[in-house]
């Protein structure tokens, strides 16, 4: 009933692209991807370099000196280069989680949705096994029994989080396959395989990215609740989880010690999933405008 | 039959804020209907029949998204100067409205009978043993078979033509004075289209309802309009009583129209397909927006929009050709 | 004259719901066709009447349970199976939505070309290309589409863009599922018009599908009229309209609304509504609403009546 939206120029396009843009979140975003592509770069001191005459110093506006902006902790090391680096540590697990845990349960959850019957079965089972423990409760198991560090992490997390994308993805894949492309596709004679790749994965990558997006600050989380457990990232690594776990000791000695990773990890986290809303509002096929 | 005017529908103008720009859906639409009367809209998409039926009712989106201007006049009264409350009251109890879609029409997790005692509920305050017969009343109004049964039944258990025509039950429960049939009976079978364009003749006959028949389908018009009103591109082009449309129509558009629709029974090798793509609504035409298509335009039409001319009996045509 | 296709006592059961109260239901109950080159079947019928499911068997999208189907001299569905090795591009489909018909991520030349990848591997890309600007050509289409994408086009230059997709491949047969039925009656009419000179040009046949009866009889040589699975009439377009025989038909015939207000008021509804396909009436599936059953109609599936080569009925009472 009310009428398609309208043509417009390329230029006009993009300007309504990035209208609305959450331009604080994208730029913690942009400061976070700084930390980690540039790391030592950013840093002002050596970040673990332990200097015990100044240990505990608070941060710059709080008193302390703006040659150790953040303050220090209680080993006297920089609070502020411990973040830099510490952001290289949490970005590995996200990156590695959301290349193998999201882009396999995707596929996963292609080929569930698409092939159906006895596969999808057993695929979704192994899901709904998944989703029914408790995350943080299986990622401590893994860790534990398979030892601590990254790599380690990363497959925990994997295995926790393949089923969620796997479910969802699936839940689109059911909906285009019975599209009258794909059904054309099919009468046409082309193959089950070439079908998911030029027609399904196209029109779920939509999705996959604003997830992907949504799940980067659960993933982040995640892993600073398994290093505040000692489950994750091992000392001497700065890991905003694990800064925030030996941190706790100093809350009355000096307070900024746990709270700095903890509301870096808490800006980080909110940034991500603020963008990721966005970006599920933008991401439509219609905002190319409508016919020329 | 026809007494004096019940709906008057007075430079209704449309515009939808799009991502590229303004669509100007209804450009000035001026319609009339009498009491007990059936009048017929008919248009393709893009012509502004449901936007219009649309404003009618109150329901188009708020602005700035939409922005409507000019009077909807239900009994003196101005339904677009009218508070949400108040139009509140009037829908379902003196307008009601029935739409193409009989599954979405009706809420799957609320059983039927439950679905139509909402009307009486909140429009009457019934309960208890006058609201079930009101009920039972009402399926029997729409010539629901058993009808008992079905105020028992779910909605996904009906049929297409039955669950429209629990749609008309909640529509015609409170007995409104006019109801707004907006494709109501494109999605049904022919034969059901048939018993169920009788139905709404039945209830004009009956209870002199008044209806607004929004189609695409120059079929459902010949068989229970009384008068007919054409829209291109947001305007109302021809407006005539329905058999001077069929027997003598005006409009090239109207003509045209007519002309592409396929006919049982005749040797036409090639039917009269009208050229040319459906209206821009985001940048309108400076003269008449259907002169691009038109086989015989003058050049008046690319200069100036057209404005309706009475013709003959109750006959208007908005064209420059006609009007000289 | 050649046969494209043809069906012979074509059946396709399905069965719902969960043990213990599975049914099955036959939503092709015993179709038989057969279509000439370069002609036009019709298929008409309302809701439930098979006719989707008797495209999709046609198309190779699923195997009929009973019955056999051949697609020009060969083979490629018989005993409920679907022969491997079916001679693809053959046999090619418009459906009824535009929108979904196209995917929005392909541009146009990736979707036209589609058809090609599979029918004639080896082309390379410019080959693709030129062909499916020649298919656009026939379609009335410009070739500078061929780099756009579907959401810039309106219903009737996607619904031309897929048929053009249908002809790349040089089909003998083009399955048209209720091709017109979303479109506006004047963009129905110039893709009627461009269906029939395409055929006229290029010989193709055509199984037309829908619940317009106009729009079938005027696109078709011969039509046959479906009910509840069977159907219950075939004749050319000129015997179903001006002649026809089956109750069936005549009441279709009789509730068709013409734009004409003597022909659209005399129009008169028959009784009741289609029966549950899954609880069918014994005997001839129409007897419940046949203004000419007698008591054997309630007991007894009628036979097939031959009243000319072209011409024949389900019916015993006629």
């Amino acid at each position: 009933m009310i009428p398609a939206t309208v043509a417009t120029s390329a230029p006009k396009r993009r300007a309504r692209m990035l209208a609305g843009a959450p331009i604080i979140s994208l730029s913690i975003i942009a400061i976070f991807l700084a930390m980690v592509v540039l790391g030592q770069a950013m840093t002002l001191h050596a970040p673990n370099q332990i200097n015990l005459a100044l240990k505990l110093h608070p941060p710059a506006l709080l008193g302390g000196s703006w040659e150790y902006p953040l303050g220090t902790d209680w080993l006297g090391r920089d609070l502020y280069s411990r973040i830099v680096v510490g952001a290289r540590a949490s970005f590995v697990v996200v990156v590695g989680v959301l290349l193998v845990g999201g882009l396999g349960g995707a596929a996963l959850g292609v080929i569930s949705g698409y092939v159906g019957g006895t596969t999808d079965a057993l695929i979704m089972r192994c899901a709904d096994a998944t989703l029914a423990f408790p995350i943080i409760l299986l990622a401590v198991l893994i860790t534990v029994t398979m030892g601590p560090g990254t790599a380690n992490l990363i497959i925990a997390l994997c295995l926790v989080l393949w089923a969620r994308f796997a479910r969802i993805v699936r839940g689109q894949v059911l909906v285009i396959r019975e599209q009258n492309f794909v059904v054309l596709a099919r009468s046409s004679g082309v193959s089950g395989v070439t079908i998911m790749l030029r027609h399904v994965v196209p029109n779920v990558v939509n999705t996959l990215i604003v997830v992907m997006t949504l799940q980067i600050g659960w993933i982040i989380i995640v892993e600073a609740s398994l290093s505040f457990l000692g489950a994750g990232i091992p000392p001497p690594t700065p890991a905003w989880g694990s800064m925030a776990a030996r941190g706790r000791d100093f809350l009355t000695t000096g307070w900024w010690v746990p709270a700095v990773p903890c509301l870096s990890i808490a800006l980080v986290c909110l940034s991500f999933n603020i963008v990721g809303d966005w970006l599920r509002d933008r991401l439509d096929p219609s905002l190319r405008g409508g016919p020329d | 039959m026809a007494g004096d005017e019940i709906l008057r529908v007075e430079d209704l103008h449309v515009t939808f804020s799009g991502r590229g720009g303004d669509v100007h859906a209804v450009n000035g639409v001026n319609l009339t209907v009498r009491r007990g009367e059936i009048l017929g809209i008919v248009g393709e998409s893009g012509s502004g029949k449901s936007v219009t039926s649309a404003a009618i009712m109150g329901v188009l989106p708020p602005a700035p998204a939409c922005r409507v201007h000019g009077k909807v006049l239900f009994e003196g009264v101005d339904l677009l100067s009218s508070s949400e409350r108040a139009m509140q009251s009037i829908r379902g109890r003196q307008i009601s409205m029935i739409l193409q879609d009989p599954l979405s029409a009706l809420n799957p997790v609320m059983k039927t009978g439950d679905q139509i005692a909402e009307v009486f509920r909140i429009h009457h305050g019934l309960s208890g043993r006058s609201l079930m017969d009101a009920v039972i009343n009402a399926l029997k109004r729409v010539r629901f078979p058993s009808p008992e049964r079905g105020a028992a039944s779910w909605p996904h258990q009906l049929s297409g033509g039955m669950r429209q025509r629990v749609v008309g039950a909640i529509a015609l429960g409170c007995e409104p004075d006019l109801l707004i049939a907006d494709e109501a009976t494109t999605a049904l079978d022919s034969t059901i289209q048939l018993q169920y364009l009788d139905l709404i003749k039945e209830r004009q006959r009956i209870d002199g309802l008044s209806v607004v028949v929004i189609t695409h389908d120059f079929g459902v018009v010949a068989r229970i309009c009384d008068r007919v009103a054409v829209m291109y591109a947001g305007k109302v082009v021809e407006e005539a009583p329905v058999e001077t449309l069929f027997s003598g129509p005006r409009h090239p558009y109207t003509k045209a129209l007519l002309n592409a629709v396929p006919k049982l029974n005749t040797d036409l090798s090639r039917l009269e397909a009208i050229e040319g793509v459906p209206p821009r609504l985001w940048s309108p035409p400076v003269g008449c927006s259907f002169a691009p298509r038109c086989a015989g335009s003058v050049v008046e039409c690319t200069t100036r929009p057209p404005v309706p001319v009475a013709i003959g009996d109750h006959h208007s045509v908005a064209c420059w050709r006609v009007a000289s | 004259m050649t046969i494209v296709v043809a069906a012979r006592h074509v059946a396709k059961d399905y069965t719902v719901g969960k043990f213990p109260e599975r049914r099955t239901f036959s939503a092709v109950a015993d179709v038989s066709l057969s279509i000439g080159s370069g002609e036009t079947l019709g298929i008409v019928g309302e809701s439930g009447c098979g006719k989707s499911t008797l495209s999709r068997l046609v198309l190779g999208l699923e195997a009929p349970t009973r019955g056999e189907i051949q697609i020009g001299s060969e083979t490629v569905a018989r005993d409920g199976q679907l022969i491997k090795s079916r001679p693809r591009g053959l046999v090619q489909a418009v459906m009824q939505d535009p929108g979904s018909s196209l995917n929005p991520k392909l541009r146009i030349s990736t979707i036209v070309t589609e058809p090609l990848k599979v029918t004639e591997p080896g082309l390379g890309r410019a080959e693709l290309l030129e062909r499916a600007g020649a298919a656009l050509d026939l379609v009335g289409l410009d070739r500078s589409s061929l780099s756009k994408f579907p959401h810039q086009f309106s219903g009737g230059q996607k619904q031309r863009v897929a048929i053009a997709r249908a002809l790349v491949s040089n089909p003998r047969l083009i399955v048209l599922d209720e091709a017109i039925s979303s479109l506006d009656v004047s963009v129905a009419a110039q893709v009627m018009n461009l269906l029939k000179g395409l055929q006229d040009r290029l010989g193709i046949s055509y199984l037309f599908i829908s619940h317009q009866l106009a729009a079938v009889m005027y696109m078709s040589h011969h039509v046959s009229v479906m009910y509840m699975g069977r159907i219950v009439e075939t004749g050319t377009a000129a015997e179903i309209g001006r002649r026809p025989r089956h109750p069936y038909t005549h009441a279709l015939l009789g509730a068709a609304l013409p734009a004409d207000i003597v022909q659209a008021r005399a129009a008169k509804a028959v009784g009741g509504e289609v029966p549950d396909p899954l609880a069918p009436p014994s005997g001839c599936t129409f007897h419940s609403r046949c203004p000419r059953a007698i008591e054997r109609c309630a007991t007894v599936v009628p036979a097939w009546i031959a009243r000319s080569p072209t011409h024949g009925l389900l019916c015993d009472v006629d």
